[in-house]
């Protein structure tokens, strides 16, 4: 698989591509966001891990312009120092993971893992428990499949694996998963929205393009539309 | 305090020149007999304002308080009106400020004491056979008097803000300076940890050479944390709130905590439901109150003190309790416990109540300490809603983890 770290801190992202390139993969290392994209430019990367603090335009920027070369690559971001609001930003506009720094391998080694394999991935986020457990038994007939039962735990769940598809209700014990709905269609995640609140109030916070199901429904036949799409 | 100048400065805008001195002098022998007539008003004014009188702790204080109003009253027809009158006035004002009486409340107290004066002079005057010149100009020099007063009094209210803003950008400072640093840092560690990685692999089965590499890692681990609660200090995050178990974040808290040899005591109820907190946070929380506590235990008369921990549910609210046997607080510390930068340790920066209580404060909570009747301190925090039934819905304050 080819990566492209951008890190304008030389000897981390030579790790780094070393640790990759040991993993099985082909690194590329670039200092400076100009150059990161020429290298875009050139020939495709299937996964790009950014520094959110670079010379000439930060890591939140230089995503935005990537994937408008590349849609289909994987984005994740690595960052020292969090500055929360731009973060969010980020995260909105649908990078997969951000990494604190020291990078915790293990989480960005599984990712790239899980993409290099091609791993379908499916994250359902449904706090009641009866329902959580009979939907991930059907899930797990095309999917691998990632539970979380609040919006929190679905923001960590999803940072560590490529997603196909999302199976969200609406309403969890933390909040609402409007923004966690709009972060995993920025990533090109199908989704399907789950709940007991009436279509129309659902479709007023969502928006007429999110699929959504209102219970109580048809697991099976909900799967298999999920299906189509993811 | 810009020190007597000042006080000339106030004596001349008010008016009171050494006439006037001596006009409030000559007074001072007719309005004495009334000093318990004035002090009695005074105190039963405050005895019927509940705000008032929550000032004060208790009746043996009040009761102190009389004598010294009495004293104040004698000192200020007395004079002389010179830098040592000044000074000691300074003190008055600043213990008024130490025990945060609002301004509003100091100016209506001081008013009572203007009114009673006056009237006592306006009785007595005539009472004595004085002219009505003579009357006038010493009703005038009290008057002014009071005005002088009031001046310090404000003077002391300024001096007490100013210095809480000194102190409010010495934290922002430190918090700049703590945020540079961690980032500063990040780097090269993330640098040495993702070296250590290579290394490893490349050790092949050398015993010790891959035991100081777990070493390293496990170190280059503990930096890391350091900095993030250093980061924690400099910046004011939202909470990011989650179900958590009490006891585990306890656990944790207490970890890795110097303890010396001090019994800690910890009561958590297992029966104690799931809480919705920045489990992060309230762990540096409780990690702080029982730091300051074992230290306020080695500090205090009775190097064998315990100190005890308590979780517990109160109605929706988490009620935690750390209470310790140790040197105990004062009115005047307890005044100022949550100011950055304010410590009574010889070793410490002032920064950890101070991130209690903003910590508890972002979370909707509150967090007080008073003295314990049978010695050392008691802290309680309450956050609530921490166990509010959410039938899918947001609580207030709570938002999504960023």
């Amino acid at each position: 698989m080819r990566i492209l770290v951008v890190d304008d801190n030389r000897a981390l992202a030579e790790n780094l591509a070393e640790i990759l390139d040991d993993a099985g993969h082909d690194t590329v290392v670039v200092e400076h966001p100009e150059a990161a994209l020429a290298a875009a430019g050139k020939a495709p990367f299937d996964l790009m891990l950014l520094d959110v603090r670079l010379p000439g335009m930060d890591g939140v920027e230089l995503f935005e312009r990537l994937r408008k070369l590349a849609p289909d690559a994987h984005f994740l971001l690595m960052t020292a120092f969090t500055d929360a609001g731009r973060l969010q930003d980020a995260w909105r506009a649908g990078v997969q993971s951000i990494l604190p720094k020291p990078v915790p391998l293990g989480h960005l080694l599984g990712f790239v893992d899980a993409v290099a394999r091609g791993d379908r991935v499916a994250l359902l986020v449904e706090d009641e428990e009866a329902l959580a457990s009979n939907l991930a038994e059907v899930l797990e007939d095309r999917w691998k499949v990632r539970q979380a039962r609040t919006v929190a735990e679905a923001r960590q769940e999803a940072a560590e694996s490529p997603l196909k598809v999302a199976l969200v209700d609406l309403r969890l014990p933390d909040g609402l998963g409007v923004e966690l709905v709009a972060h995993l269609r920025a990533r090109n995640v199908a989704v399907m929205v789950m709940t007991g609140m009436g279509r129309r109030e659902a479709e007023s916070l969502l928006g007429p393009a999110v699929p959504v199901v209102t219970k109580p429904f048809d697991a099976g036949a909900m799967v298999e539309r999920l299906a189509e799409v993811g | 305090m810009a020190g007597y100048a000042l006080f000339q400065e106030l004596r001349a805008d008010a008016g009171f020149d050494d006439d006037a001195a001596a006009s409030v002098q000559r007074a001072r022998p007719l309005l004495q007999p009334r000093f318990e007539g004035i002090v009695e008003t005074f105190y039963a004014k405050i005895e019927s304002s509940a705000s008032m009188r929550e000032l004060f702790a208790d009746e043996a204080q009040l009761k102190r308080q009389r004598g010294s109003l009495r004293a104040w009253l004698e000192t200020l027809l007395t004079g002389p009106y010179d830098a040592a009158y000044f000074e000691l006035r300074c003190r008055i004002g600043r213990a008024h400020v130490r025990i945060q009486m609002p301004q509003h409340h100091m100016f209506s107290m001081m008013s009572l004491l203007r009114t009673g004066l006056q009237e006592a002079l306006a009785e007595e005057a005539a009472r004595a056979g004085w002219s009505v010149e003579a009357q006038r100009a010493g009703q005038l020099a009290l008057d002014r008097l009071i005005d002088v007063e009031l001046g310090v009094m404000l003077e002391t209210y300024r001096e007490d803000y100013v210095e809480r803003l000194r102190a409010s950008e010495r934290l922002a400072a430190i918090g700049q300076l703590a945020a540079t640093i961690g980032h500063e840092l990040r780097n090269p560690l993330a640098v040495i940890d993702t070296s250590l990685h290579l290394l490893e692999r490349r050790l092949g089965e050398d015993p010790t050479a891959r035991r100081h590499a777990t070493k390293i890692g496990a170190q280059v681990g503990v930096c890391g944390e350091i900095i993030t609660d250093l980061l924690m200090l400099a910046r004011d995050r939202p909470p990011e709130r989650h179900l958590a178990p009490v006891g585990p974040i306890v656990a944790s808290a207490l970890e890795g905590l110097v303890r010396y040899d001090t019994k800690l005591t910890v009561d958590v109820p297992d029966d104690l439901p799931a809480a919705f907190v920045d489990a992060g946070q309230i762990r540096q929380v409780i990690a702080n109150l029982v730091s300051n506590g074992i230290h306020a235990v080695q500090a205090g008369p009775h190097r064998d003190g315990k100190v005890e921990l308590a979780a517990m549910q109160v109605g929706d609210s988490l009620a935690l309790e750390v209470r310790d046997e140790g040197q105990g607080i004062t009115a005047e510390v307890r005044a100022r416990l949550f100011e950055p930068l304010f410590t009574t340790r010889a070793q410490g920066v002032g920064l950890g109540l101070a991130l209690v209580r903003r910590v508890v404060e972002g979370h909707g909570g509150t967090v007080e300490a008073h003295a314990r009747n049978e010695g050392g301190a008691c802290f309680r925090i309450e956050l609530p809603g921490a166990f509010r039934k959410r039938e899918g819905v947001a609580p207030a304050g709570a938002r999504e983890a960023s």
